[in-house]
């Protein structure tokens, strides 16, 4: 019972108008900073780390904190947006918020990304609170063949997605593998496929990968197919329509985000 | 294998070489492709001979990985692992191909553009060497705008501007970040 007490007291240092101002603060930059394609959330914490030099332990704490996990929702509107991902974990949000994009729903998608990100974020730190002892306890006890296991588990997930296409995306997956091999072997220390680019020595950065992935295919599809229509990829007539969801969608859906917000917190854990 | 022919795959040159080979590789393919799975297969074909190509480069080169000191597991084992991977999916996808049970290619659009602007790219990449990143990505981003079809130029060089100097503001002055100045400007204006 020492973690409510603590938390009680956390909640009234928290609610105070420095600490809410940089909350505010941490959340308007945060959201930008995962917005933005190649800038990440542990970096936009790196890039503000240094002002917070100056401010009180608690209130540079709770806006590097601010930062971080607004960032995290922040990538999600480009994703929509532009079909690239602002951060790793919006990747995801692309492959249905795009095309509800090109349906002229983009409101709809920002809107249920935005309320689900928040639920997601609230359940996954009240799980952590809660179950985060007994999860360290589960967490010492892996050891290599479960770290192997997951990636081949990953592997696998990766291949259902392909859909049909299951052969195609197992490929990409197996040369993305062979390319992650690129730079200095962690275990022996011995330099592979570097060809004697410094810059190859650390493999390439999942950043520009992601770019490359998403933003510049999306830039070349724009450019094969003509965007005043005279190909066979058309572009959908803007819903004259779009708008924020109700608080009747949003219920609609909530079975959807809890579970989802769930199983994203164990699988993070 | 020879270790001189190691030395040089392994070094810029070698890696400039590999990368000639396959493009004159599938560029010979093309016709070859063509007789043998039909026009319509003709961008799966070349990915995936790409892809074979590329598998063969990385397990060749992995021929000259110093072995471990102290015993244990190789550095080429992974690497080997999924070139297996890779072979065995390409034949897997290749058999689709040769009996007709794959799909047709999309229908292409406009490729040249798509060519003129990735070698734009690549422009930019050099020509931010020798005049920095602040120029080159004015004229990248003019370019870019323009060959997505986008004609109204107040905006064009409105959007560039804009992004130029915020950039200069974002990360020179606010995070003290140095973007690359360039040879040229360097050479002219010193540090």
């Amino acid at each position: 019972m020492e973690i409510f007490t603590y938390m009680i007291q956390g909640f009234s240092d928290i609610v105070q108008i420095g600490p809410l101002v940089a909350i505010v603060l941490g959340v308007i930059t945060g959201v930008a900073v995962g917005a933005m394609p190649g800038l990440s959330p542990a970096m936009g914490v790196a890039l503000l780390l240094p002002f917070t030099f100056q401010l009180p332990p608690l209130i540079g704490l709770v806006l590097l904190c601010s930062v971080y996990l607004a960032s995290n929702y922040g990538g999600s509107i480009t994703a929509i947006a532009i079909n690239t991902p602002g951060t790793p974990s919006a990747v995801v949000t692309a492959f249905d918020g795009y095309p509800l994009n090109r349906m002229g729903k983009t409101g709809i998608a920002m809107g249920h990304s935005l309320v689900s990100s928040v639920v997601g974020g609230i359940i996954g730190i009240i799980i952590l609170i809660i179950f985060a002892q007994p999860l360290a306890m589960v967490a010492i006890q892996m050891h290599p063949a479960e770290y192997f296991a997951l990636a081949v588990f990953g592997l696998t997930t990766v291949a259902s997605l392909g859909g049909d296409h299951w052969g195609k995306a197992f490929l990409a997956a197996l040369f993305g593998l062979l390319i992650t091999t690129v730079g200095i072997d962690p275990i022996g220390g011995v330099r592979r496929y570097t060809f004697g680019v410094r810059f190859l020595f650390d493999g390439f950065a999942l950043i520009p990968a992601l770019i490359g992935l998403f933003a510049l295919s999306e830039l070349f599809m724009k450019l094969e197919y003509d965007m005043k229509g005279n190909s066979d990829v058309t572009i959908e007539d803007r819903s004259a329509n779009d708008r924020w969801p109700s608080i009747k969608e949003y219920w609609a859906v909530k079975r959807t985000t809890v579970q989802s917000a769930v199983m994203g917190t164990l699988i993070g854990c | 294998m020879p270790k001189e022919l190691g030395v040089f795959l392994n070094s810029t040159n070698g890696l400039w070489t590999l990368l000639a080979i396959m493009a004159v590789f599938l560029v010979s393919m093309v016709p070859v492709v063509k007789r043998v799975f039909g026009k319509e297969y003709l961008g799966q074909s070349l990915v995936l001979l790409g892809m074979l190509y590329l598998a063969g480069i990385f397990f060749l080169l992995s021929l000259w990985f110093r072995p471990p000191r102290l015993g244990g597991v190789p550095s080429t084992v992974i690497p080997r692992l999924w070139i297996v991977g890779i072979v065995l999916v390409v034949a897997y996808l290749f058999s689709r191909i040769i009996t007709k049970t794959e799909e047709h290619d999309p229908a292409s659009g406009d490729l040249r553009r798509v060519l003129r602007f990735s070698i734009s790219v690549i422009i930019y990449l050099i020509v931010m060497v020798y005049l920095g990143y602040y120029i080159s990505s004015f004229l990248y981003l003019v370019y870019g705008m323009w060959s997505l079809s986008y004609r109204r130029w107040p905006v064009i060089l409105g959007v560039t501007v804009v992004w130029v100097a915020a950039s200069y503001f974002v990360f020179y002055r606010l995070l003290y970040v140095s973007l690359p100045r360039g040879l040229l400007i360097i050479a002219l204006f010193g540090r």
